[in-house]
């Protein structure tokens, strides 16, 4: 129990002196120390420690330098020689503030100031022979020199450190464009395996990272028919980019359902290394299917557009006809072909305004009265009925119709004379058969009239048109006291409330 | 020019004021008009109830095509020709054969394209 009491008080001791020796060296108090070597114990004085300190910093692949408080240069390794691109002759005695940036001097300065402190790190831009500059971490170390308060520093070359740093970012930074891409982006290694895919891709190809890409296109693709074609062009594509030859937006189909044919735009293009070799390729699929489907729309609008330019044409053409079959005259076919071609415009005019789905009759029959509706005192009075819609067509016959009754009553009828007027109205008649609209145009205070020798083009166009366009009859009343045509259709998908 | 003497022929055409100007046409070419038919369905109708020896009809009635009256004449072997603003092209799709005559009309030279078109299907066994 004794010895064990004493043995433990030896330790203390022991341990007590060798933490009083580290912090005399820690705070650099010794010129001197003991240490246990493999020949027994050995003093080291900082004369001593020279010699082989010298031998380790020579051997070293880092730089190694001991300042004077000052920055004076007391001792270079090769290293650091090579580092600063200078010969050891002319470092060591300068000062190394002239061999760094004018933005590192603090730092270098915070190293100095403290001479002993040893284990500080800063970071020190050094600028070196050939102009450039040269990112350092310079760790200090403490061997103390024997005469004066000197610093012994580590100066670790930190360019290799950060053009990895670099390096890395600008691959995370490539990684993150190539991810966040809105087009299928597949980058392949130089052997072809797939490295790297967009989100679009893999919602295309699934995840095909560490595939071959001879297998991606056959296999991740859930396409059904097609997919061969597709492969095969896909993968000559790659095969093309990865010899360095780059392949631009060929257009490529696949069948995503029986039904639905989706485009791309298949490109391919070798990744370059350092040395210009392929080092892999980069392949994008662009969806074109919308592009695509929007010129299919285009194309079937311009058809349409076609269809119903050269139908409104064979109308026109066929109003001159039957207005040369009656005119007596060039003036008289000027201005009755004049009058029917604007009854067509302004019929016209409504249907665009309705995207030619439909136009009301009441804007139909104004329309087609305009040149007579001046505003004020009217010769032509119409009394609104029922809100009624018309189909294009019926719309413009209809209005070619009424433009003939006005311009007949202008030739030859109420409006003829000074004192004449016209009433046009419409309602809605419920009848045991179904439901009729009745249009009338009734001539009164005009000359007496007589029934016409023979049918012209706008009787024959309303009774023709009422009867063909809508199932109605048209019913012409030669009353001498005054013209009245009345029109009954059935309501119907031509004419509706 | 009395080419279409004596035929009955049916006009499908479903704007007025056009099918006006083939009527008169056809009239002034001898021909005794049935119809004009504005939809498929009354050119159906007439088909049924009317005797019928040729046909000119328009390829778009009201948003529906002519097949139906088409198919129904070729399998009567009655010849026909189709009226379109839409350009030969679309026509020929459905009846490669048939005579495609465009909007607007070639005036003076209907008649005798009608005519010369209903005596080819004649002539065909």
């Amino acid at each position: 129990m004794q010895d064990k009491d004493s043995e433990i008080a030896g330790l203390k001791a022991r341990l007590a002196e060798m933490e009083d020796t580290l912090r005399a060296i820690r705070g650099g108090e010794v010129d001197a120390f003991v240490m246990d070597g493999k020949d027994g114990k050995r003093v080291y004085t900082h004369k001593g420690a020279e010699e082989p300190y010298r031998v380790l910093a020579e051997r070293m692949h880092e730089s190694a330098v001991t300042l004077a408080s000052d920055g004076t240069v007391l001792y270079g390794n090769t290293a650091l020689s090579k580092l600063l691109g200078r010969p050891l002759q002319k470092i060591v005695g300068s000062n190394l503030y002239d061999f760094i940036a004018p933005t590192s001097r603090g730092a270098l300065q915070s190293i100095l100031l403290e001479p002993l402190a040893a284990g500080r790190r800063c970071e020190v831009v050094l600028r070196c022979a050939n102009g450039t500059h040269c990112p350092t971490l310079i760790a200090t170390a403490l061997i103390p020199a024997e005469d004066i308060r000197a610093v012994t520093a580590i100066v670790t070359d930190l360019r290799e450190q950060r053009r990895m740093m670099e390096l890395s970012a600008s691959e995370r930074f490539a990684r993150s464009v190539v991810e966040q891409a809105t087009e299928a982006v597949i980058v392949c290694d130089f052997a072809g395996y797939v490295v790297q895919m967009s989100k679009a891709a893999e919602s295309l190809l699934r995840d095909a990272r560490g595939m071959h890409f001879s297998d991606v296109f056959h296999q991740a693709i859930d396409w059904q028919s097609d997919a061969t074609a597709f492969a095969s062009m896909a993968s000559d594509a790659v095969r093309s980019a990865l010899n360095g030859q780059a392949v631009r937006n060929i257009e490529v189909t696949a069948k995503n359902t029986p039904e639905e044919l989706r485009y791309f735009l298949l490109s391919a293009g070798p990744l370059l290394n350092s040395n210009e070799n392929p080092a892999g390729c980069i392949v994008t699929l662009t969806n074109i299917s919308d592009r695509k489907a929007a010129e299919v729309r285009q194309r079937l609008l311009m058809d349409e557009l076609n269809h119903r330019v050269k139908n409104t044409l064979a109308a026109v053409q066929s109003i001159a006809s039957h207005t040369g079959r009656s005119a007596p005259d060039m003036q008289a076919f000027r201005s009755d072909f004049g009058g029917r071609l604007l009854a067509l415009a302004r019929a016209h005019d409504l249907l665009t305004r309705q995207a030619w789905q439909s136009a009301m009759l009441r804007d139909v029959l104004r329309g087609a009265l305009a040149p007579y509706l001046c505003g004020g005192r009217d010769r032509i009075q119409i009394v609104d009925g029922p809100r009624i819609q018309l189909t294009p067509n019926a719309a413009v016959t209809l209005g070619m119709g009424i433009h003939e009754l006005a311009t007949n009553a202008a030739k030859y009828g109420a409006l003829s004379t000074t004192t004449g007027k016209v009433t046009l109205g419409w309602k809605l008649s419920h009848l045991s058969e179904g439901d009729l609209i009745e249009i009338v145009w009734r001539e009164s205070d005009g000359p007496r009239v007589s029934a016409p020798s023979r049918r012209g083009f706008g009787s024959r166009l309303i009774e023709r048109g009422i009867a063909s366009e809508f199932g109605g009859k048209v019913e012409m009343d030669y009353r001498p006291e005054g013209f009245c045509c009345t029109a009954r259709l059935p309501l119907s998908e031509k004419a509706y409330l | 020019m009395n080419e279409l003497s004596g035929l009955r022929i049916l006009v499908a055409e479903d704007e007025t004021i056009v099918s006006l100007m083939i009527e008169d046409l056809l009239l002034d070419a001898g021909a005794t008009v049935v119809g004009p038919a504005p939809s498929v369905r009354s050119a159906m109708d007439l088909l049924l109830f009317q005797a019928v020896d040729g046909a000119v009809l328009d390829f778009n009635l009201g948003g529906e095509m002519i097949v139906p009256v088409a198919d129904a004449l070729t399998s009567r072997q009655i010849p026909f020709v189709i009226l379109t603003g839409y350009g030969p092209a679309r026509v020929n799709t459905h009846y490669p054969k048939a005579t495609v005559l465009n909007k607007p009309i070639d005036v003076q030279n209907f008649a005798g394209a009608v005519f010369r078109s209903f005596r080819a299907a004649a002539a065909q066994p």
